[in-house]
């Protein structure tokens, strides 16, 4: 074994060093999955920041503000229509740094349904898996769990989710009850008409 | 196998070239630059995966840290002094996210009492400011250099057989040890204990 020589040789003689020269923490590295979950998240909006910077006036940004609240009023009152069996419906996108996941609220006799168009989100990765939730007066609840892509379907009991606050995380499996992960996407239901 | 670290191009960056490219990084992500983020993560994510992986010593934990801490280094982007150097910056986060890590798992006693009666808890973040600074020392090695390092403090082998899985002479592996440890000790200087030896 060399490793007493060569660090006391150099002059480094420390135990911390050494310690640390034994810990995978210094030669492991993140995966692939995990640079394109972070990247992901912050490419686009550093993008959008340099073209605010460039772009936008005073003036401008009244205008897209004003633009941006007409068309929110506009989607709502589009969307706020009965679902197939009778109910209201309304549709969100919930935001994230950089992905946008749009969703659509239905009202069944059960309950409501709530579909993701997740075709934005990466793989959650092993060991790993999405969870939405709704922020309603009183607590939040889980609306259930999927692990990538596509079309997703949930559901909830709720009697009222107008004004809920409706977010997608990421979390560990198993993992402690409640929100624990890191929030990829939110947004404020409206209302429905 | 790992891509190259550090500046782009052949040579391998000095210390004295680290923070002088890492303002410029720091000036172009606060200019908005696409891809700059991008390149902070190539910079820095193996730092950052180091402190999460030393707080909680689970290699997926640490990719929650890693993907925290960039998301965090996005939404306070706007707030970043183009002046400085990414990797404090963003080793202030990191720590940050460890914290706020603990703070959530944290168990709390039901009963008051119990608190007298609970053992020490060492404190999380303790040691992590080293774990970043040696980690960004590695991550600057030639990987050559940094392969035996591994080979050598890691996995715990002798020199013959590092030589032996490389298909070098064990001269060659004595010089790659002697050159990165040099240059450990040219990145780590605090940590010197006693003078070098010629």
């Amino acid at each position: 074994m060399s490793s007493p020589d060569d660090l006391r040789a150099a002059g480094l003689d420390d135990p911390r060093l050494r310690a640390l020269l034994a810990d995978p923490a210094m030669w492991d590295d993140p995966g692939p999955e995990c640079r394109a979950r972070s990247v992901l998240l912050a490419v686009a909006p550093v993008t959008d920041l340099a073209q605010r910077s460039r772009r936008r006036t005073p003036a401008r940004s009244l205008l897209a503000a004003v633009a941006a609240v007409a068309a929110a009023v506009a989607l709502v009152v589009v969307l706020a229509r009965p679902s197939s069996d009778g109910g209201r419906s309304t549709s969100v996108d919930l935001a994230g740094p950089s992905l946008t996941v749009p969703a659509r609220v239905a009202e069944h006799r059960s309950g409501w349904s709530i579909s993701l168009d997740a075709s934005g989100l990466p793989p959650a990765g092993a060991g790993r898996v999405y969870e939405a939730w709704l922020d309603v007066p009183g607590g939040r609840i889980s609306a259930g769990t999927f692990r990538a892509g596509g079309e997703v379907r949930l559901w909830t009991g709720l009697v009222r989710v107008g004004g809920a606050v409706v977010s997608v995380s990421r979390e560990s499996v198993p993992g402690p009850a409640g929100r624990d992960g890191s929030v990829v996407a939110s947004g404020v239901l409206p209302k429905p008409a | 196998m790992r891509t190259p670290r550090g500046l782009s191009g052949g040579m391998d960056p000095t210390p004295s070239d680290l923070a002088p490219a890492d303002r410029r990084l720091g000036v172009r992500l606060r200019a908005g630059e696409p891809g700059a983020m991008a390149e902070v993560y190539d910079r820095h994510a193996r730092a950052v995966y180091a402190i999460g992986r030393r707080a909680t010593h689970s290699h997926h934990e640490a990719e929650e840290v890693v993907q925290q801490t960039f998301l965090q280094a996005w939404r306070s982007v706007e707030r970043f002094d183009p002046g400085l150097a990414v990797g404090p910056w963003l080793a202030t986060i990191a720590r940050r996210v460890v914290i706020d890590r603990y703070r959530r798992a944290a168990v709390r006693p039901a009963d008051p009492l119990e608190v007298e009666r609970l053992p020490p808890v060492p404190d999380p973040t303790e040691g992590l400011a080293l774990a970043w600074e040696v980690r960004e020392a590695l991550d600057s090695l030639p990987e050559a250099q940094r392969e035996v390092l591994r080979m050598v403090h890691f996995d715990q082998l002798d020199q013959a057989e590092i030589a032996r899985r490389l298909g070098v002479p064990v001269g060659t592996v004595k010089s790659r040890v002697h050159r990165a440890a040099a240059a450990l000790r040219d990145r780590l200087g605090h940590l010197r204990s006693v003078p070098a030896a010629r």
